[in-house]
């Protein structure tokens, strides 16, 4: 029941990113079309990761929602932050370097899902393995000594 | 009785089952005390038998001719008689010249053998008569003579029971006399002889259970012989079975069923019907014998009590007129037997019987008495619902044998029937004669010449010992019951190499050799224990020295073994017993390298064995055991251990199975942490922006 409940939540917080993306971009989309156009564009990595998400809790598309906005975020305070948010708008969108970054935010995203849990899994077994072996080699001390033979 | 040092109680009062006589052995095999070569290759088919094999034997000094007797280890051989008869010969007894135990080739074995003269086996009374016809009346008291100073003088001694027949009487080679009677120690009493010999008093006895102590069942047997001899007629031959003629001279009485068809003269027939009567207190005796032969008995001729009775009864289809004829036919129908007492009929017989008044008191009290589990008294004795039957012959019957269910003893050859019986593998049989000693039986037979009788003192002590051997050991060791009896039977143990044990010491001389040869398989087996108990007597079976509190160990052959020798060396602290102290050593060894668990305490103690078997010290073997301390710390601290290795296994179990199960927990975990690892950087990367 518990870990229902901790599942529910987990979904809920994985679905909070994606809130706040469509939360800015309803804020972006008031304040300039051009802006909007590229939002809109800079986070289509996380539209499809969110088609595409076939994992339980949607971890792929949060990961990547969260990385595709670390790489977007820069880009929309620079405009909020310009005299002429249209100008800067249409700049950022011409510029090849502006795209480099968003979407290479948005592929390390991805690449740090599928890297992570595993490194984090190998960790757990390796550490495990560690404990079983130590637990073999007390367990083979005493067989030597008192003459126990194994049960199978 | 209290039990000494190592349980060995004193003796019981007696020397009757005592072992007292030195047995000659020789040295060269096939060859008896060095004088007489045994021809192994030549054995005497036509004399031996199932308890001993004759062989021609010669002098290696004059070539001269002789038998060799050699028996087999499972008989019960009468060695005080040949003793007897080889330092005392009895004229007109074929002469025992030397006696020895002695190694027979052909299988390797130990065994005693006796030299008797050689003799034409087919030179017979029977062979002779068959072929001259009859010896006359005066030829025949010679015979009498002859075979009755045989039987006083043997009497004299304590030996019965002479295997008396017309085969046995061997005959001059160039004379119408007789040589000898042949020797009679080549079987138990009367067991190869055939019924019409056999004394009516023993007529339902096993064949191994026919020995007496008196010397009334040979005067039958040469009244029965010379009735042959004189008449040249064998009436028994008449019917199919031997049983058939049984039941008719029981009926009829012994005499009147031998005259029935032919004319006597009057001093024969006194002298056939006192020496074939049927009851053994009116036979006569030897001096009797004598009496007849210097003429001084010449009265009238006295039947049998019961062979007038007019009185008959039916049982089982036939007509008893007698009651011996009806005991024997009761003790062969048994069942049915118990079924006929109850018949109102019975007790109208008893009635008209020349019984005495205390009698038939006795006889009613017994059919009167309830079939029960339990105890009840009749006459002041004491007997069990099962005993009905078997009491109610002795009293019908007082001159009559041990009867229970199915078998017939004498009392006196309770011994060797329970060795006859073991030895053939009849299990129920030696059970009911346990029984017949445990319930005293002898005691319903007061006559000294019924079968059934025995001496208190001898009672007594075939009584303790069946009790203790069913009662206080803790399993029954019939090897032991039967040594105990058979104080002459060698260890028929298989662990002895054939070699011929009468005795401890040569117990231990023999286990040694047997030591040396197969040291890695010596295990005491029940034979050993029997008769070391039995030679030792021992209250108990014997117990273990070491290690009382561990019945793993006690109960080990190698520890019963250590125990037993403990204890044979310490009767024969002289003889050097190095093989058997290796041997010993070995199959400590082993026992501890399977039982013990602490591999370091496993060596050290191996090693002190190892260390102790060299200086053959039993003691010594003995003093490594005496901390029990070290072996409880060994088996306290094996069970710790393995509370702790099953713990560790468990745990091993668990982590593994975490390991294969829970391996996409730990992707999922790592994705879950990958969510919030990014959220965390998104949250610092606008931090970081805005600022």
């Amino acid at each position: 029941m518990s870990s229902n409940n901790q599942d529910k939540e987990f979904i809920f917080a994985s679905s909070l990113i994606k809130v706040i993306a469509v939360f800015i971009a309803l804020i972006v989309v008031v304040i300039s079309k051009y802006a909007f156009i590229l939002f809109s564009a800079a986070m289509l990595p996380t539209i499809f990761s969110i088609f595409f998400d076939r994992n339980e809790h949607k971890c792929l598309s949060a990961t990547i929602c969260s990385f595709n906005l670390i790489g977007v975020l820069p880009y929309l305070i620079k405009i909020w932050d310009s005299n002429n948010v249209d100008y800067s708008s249409k700049y950022l969108l011409s510029s090849t370097d502006t795209w480099m970054v968003i979407y290479g935010s948005a592929f390390t995203g991805q690449l740090i899902y599928f890297s992570l849990p595993l490194l984090i899994a190998k960790f757990y077994t390796s550490r495990t393995k560690v404990q079983i072996r130590k637990y073999k080699k007390q367990h083979e001390e005493l067989r030597n000594k008192w003459g126990i033979d194994y049960k199978s | 009785m209290e039990q000494g040092e190592n349980g060995i109680i004193p003796n019981q009062g007696s020397n009757i089952l005592k072992n007292t006589l030195d047995f000659p052995r020789s040295d060269k095999q096939d060859t008896v005390n060095n004088i007489f070569k045994i021809h192994l290759t030549e054995e005497i088919y036509e004399l031996s038998n199932q308890f001993c094999k004759y062989y021609h034997a010669s002098n290696i000094d004059d070539k001269s001719i002789f038998f060799a007797i050699v028996y087999e280890s499972s008989f019960v051989v009468p060695v005080t008689v040949i003793d007897s008869l080889y330092k005392n010969p009895v004229d007109g007894v074929n002469k025992i010249l030397s006696w020895s135990v002695v190694r027979i080739s052909s299988d390797n074995v130990e065994r005693l053998v006796v030299i008797v003269n050689s003799y034409n086996y087919n030179n017979n009374l029977l062979s002779y008569i068959q072929k001259n016809g009859s010896f006359s009346l005066s030829s025949n008291e010679k015979i009498i003579e002859k075979i009755t100073n045989v039987i006083t003088e043997l009497s004299a001694r304590g030996i019965y029971g002479y295997n008396i027949s017309p085969y046995n009487i061997l005959m001059n080679e160039d004379k119408d006399t007789i040589l000898n009677l042949r020797e009679f120690i080549n079987s138990y009493p009367y067991f190869n002889e055939k019924d019409q010999y056999i004394a009516p008093e023993l007529i339902e006895c096993l064949k191994s259970s026919r020995r007496t102590k008196n010397c009334k069942q040979d005067v039958y047997a040469l009244g029965v012989t010379i009735f042959y001899s004189f008449s040249a007629l064998s009436p028994w031959e008449e019917f199919s079975e031997e049983g058939e003629y049984n039941e008719q001279r029981l009926d009829e009485g012994s005499y009147k069923y031998l005259t029935r068809k032919t004319q006597f003269s009057k001093r024969f027939r006194i002298f056939l019907n006192s020496a074939v009567h049927d009851s053994p207190s009116m036979r006569w005796d030897t001096k009797n014998i004598y009496d007849w032969l210097a003429k001084k008995k010449d009265e009238t001729i006295y039947d049998s009590p019961n062979s007038t009775n007019k009185y008959t009864i039916g049982f089982n289809n036939q007509n008893y007129s007698n009651p011996k004829s009806l005991s024997y036919a009761m003790f062969r129908f048994w069942e049915k037997a118990n079924k006929f007492i109850k018949d109102s009929k019975f007790m109208l017989w008893v009635a008209k019987q020349q019984f005495s008044n205390e009698t038939i008191a006795s006889i009613k009290s017994v059919i009167d008495a309830r079939y029960k589990d339990s105890m009840f008294d009749t006459n002041g004795i004491s007997i069990y619902s099962d005993q009905k039957l078997t009491k109610l012959l002795s009293i019908i019957d007082p001159n009559g044998s041990l009867r229970y269910e199915t078998i017939a003893i004498s009392a006196e050859s309770i011994p060797e029937t329970l060795q006859y019986l073991q030895n053939s593998k009849r299990q129920n049989f030696f059970e009911e004669v346990i029984k017949i000693i445990k319930d005293k039986n002898w005691q319903n037979y007061t006559g000294i010449y019924s079968p059934g009788f025995l001496e208190e003192t001898k009672g007594n002590e075939f009584h303790y010992l069946a009790e203790r051997n069913n009662n206080k050991l803790s399993h029954k060791n019939n090897e032991r019951l039967i040594y105990s009896l058979n104080p002459y039977l060698p260890c028929l143990s298989s662990m002895l190499n054939g070699k011929y044990v009468n005795n401890i010491k040569e117990l231990l001389l023999a286990l040694d050799s047997y030591a040396q040869k197969q040291p890695n398989n010596f295990i005491i087996d029940r034979h050993v224990s029997a008769f070391i108990a039995a030679k030792l007597d021992l209250k108990d079976n014997i117990k273990p020295l070491i290690l009382l509190n561990f019945p793993k160990f006690t109960e080990h052959h190698a520890i019963q073994s250590l125990s037993t020798i403990n204890l044979l060396h310490q009767h024969e602290p002289d003889i050097k017993i190095t093989n058997i102290c290796k041997a010993i050593s070995l199959e400590l060894i082993k026992l501890f390298d399977q039982y013990l668990h602490n591999t370091e305490f496993k060596k050290t103690i191996s090693s002190k064995i190892e260390s102790v078997a060299e200086e053959s010290s039993i003691p010594k073997i003995i003093d490594i055991f005496s901390n029990q301390q070290q072996f409880i710390d060994d088996y306290n601290g094996y069970y710790q251990a393995c509370k702790q290795a099953n713990s560790l296994e468990e745990k091993i179990m668990t982590l593994n199975a975490e390991v294969s199960n829970f391996n996409n927990a730990f992707i999922i975990l790592g994705q879950k942490t990958t969510v919030l690892a990014s959220y965390i950087l998104c949250l610092v990367a606008i931090v970081a922006t805005v600022i």
